[in-house]
């Protein structure tokens, strides 16, 4: 199946088969290191930041308070890299946290919370023409460029890398 | 009829990291610029299931598309949208309750002119280019949720093969086709690994084998990772697919 075919008028048994894949156990195999990266990053932009000393010590009030007004989970990591309108200081926050992931990692976990990091600079770049770093244009243009090629990254978050690039072509010359 | 192509529908280059449930809470914001952009993102993903749930009903196409627009309305006036809560559980039947409440308040109250909102929300060409549903999608819930898994795998299949291209697994991508996806949906006869390798110079048929587990396993996380988004929490991930196995293949369980 190509991506330009859908599966419209398929049988419903046929279409639940394929669902069914989703609830089996993985069949036996190794995983290639490509592709512990390409999970491991998969569930890193599914995650969300994690809470600011402040909100923690709020919601410690608040949780004795009013339980059930807890906030609903926050947004998707993937989710806020990619929307234009995710404010330039949640992505400096993104960033930071990114680095923070990457700091005495395994170099799985290292890579895709390097990821994460370069992902905040590339949407800013991207989306606000900021420079969250201060890393120059040409390095920055360096780095986006071995993302895009990395086999396990995820291909919306490579698109965005390779605009971040273009940009920084540009903006370096 | 003409088959719908799936790069027909703008949703499809929606983020899977778009989490429902944090869409439905961007769209509360007062600011009527994000409210229509968060709300536009539910209704470009959703319209389909809206609309085969609806002609299921005995609407006609000019009703069907009508009630589709006027129902979207309603969540850019906010009304559904104050009353969704991620604590209520899976989207797919909060969705399909708020439709039903609104099909009831709303039915024939007002004129098409009126629910329309300027520009539309979906296009009514798009809908007299979907095709009808096979015979076995007997209910108007059945019509919904296969609609519903039809959106759901075509976005989890061209995942699959957006991450087999990057990861430059082209081949890998045409295994788990052959053997498993055309197989699995259409009947097709699938090619034996020996007679595959042959043709895609792929090694061994071990190899091939091997090859086709990847992508089981790629198709297995990216199925997960856009059910996940509609339902409360990772743990109803299972029951989620279960559900919509069930309610696909007819059996006796709850919308």
């Amino acid at each position: 199946m190509s991506s330009e075919k859908t599966t419209h008028g398929h049988d419903p048994e046929n279409i639940a088969a394929m669902l069914r894949m989703g609830t089996e156990a993985d069949e036996a195999g190794e995983m290639s290191s490509s592709e512990v990266k390409e999970e491991l990053l998969g569930r890193m932009l599914r995650a969300t930041l994690p809470p600011t000393r402040q909100q923690v010590h709020e919601l410690s009030v608040l949780v004795g308070q009013f339980r059930d007004r807890l906030p609903l989970r926050g947004r998707a990591l993937g989710e806020a890299l990619l929307d234009e309108e995710t404010e330039l200081d949640k992505l400096v926050e993104i960033k930071e946290h990114g680095k923070e992931l990457s700091r005495d990692r395994a170099e799985a976990e290292r890579d895709t919370a390097l990821t994460v990091y370069y992902g905040a600079i590339a949407s800013a770049i991207v989306f606000h023409g900021q420079r969250i770093t201060s890393y120059s244009y040409a390095a920055l243009a360096d780095a986006f460029g071995q993302l895009v090629e990395k086999r396990w990254m995820a291909p919306k978050l490579a698109r965005l890398f390779s605009k971040a690039r273009k940009a920084c072509e540009k903006l370096s010359k | 009829m003409k088959r719908k192509r799936r790069t027909d529908t703008a949703a499809y280059d929606e983020s899977v990291w778009h989490t429902r449930w944090t869409e439905i809470s961007a769209a509360r914001t007062l600011d009527p610029a994000r409210r229509r952009k968060a709300v536009g993102r539910v209704m470009d993903r959703y319209w389909k299931c809206v609309y085969a749930y609806l002609r299921h009903k005995g609407n006609g196409h000019d009703v069907a598309s009508d009630l589709v627009q006027g129902f979207f309305v309603k969540v850019l006036q906010r009304e559904l949208i104050q009353q969704a809560d991620a604590k209520k559980g899976r989207f797919r039947t909060y969705l399909l309750t708020a439709l039903d409440r609104y099909v009831r308040d709303e039915h024939e109250k007002r004129s098409a002119k009126k629910r329309r909102p300027p520009g539309g929300v979906a296009s009514l060409d798009a809908m007299e280019q979907l095709p009808p549903l096979p015979d076995a999608v007997r209910t108007p819930e059945q019509a919904y949720t296969y609609a519903w898994a039809l959106q759901l795998l075509d976005e989890v299949l061209a995942d699959v093969e957006a991450q087999c291209r990057q990861a430059r697994q082209q081949p890998h991508w045409e295994v788990f086709r052959r053997t498993v996806v055309e197989p699995t949906l259409s009947g097709a006869q699938a090619p034996t690994m020996q007679a595959l390798c042959e043709e895609l110079g792929s090694g061994t048929a071990k190899r091939t084998a091997a090859m086709n587990v990847t992508v089981k396993r790629r198709f297995r996380r990216i199925l997960r990772a856009h059910v996940a988004p509609h339902v409360a929490s990772e743990d109803d991930i299972d029951a989620e697919i279960r559900e919509l196995m069930a309610l696909l293949s007819n059996r006796n369980v709850g919308k």
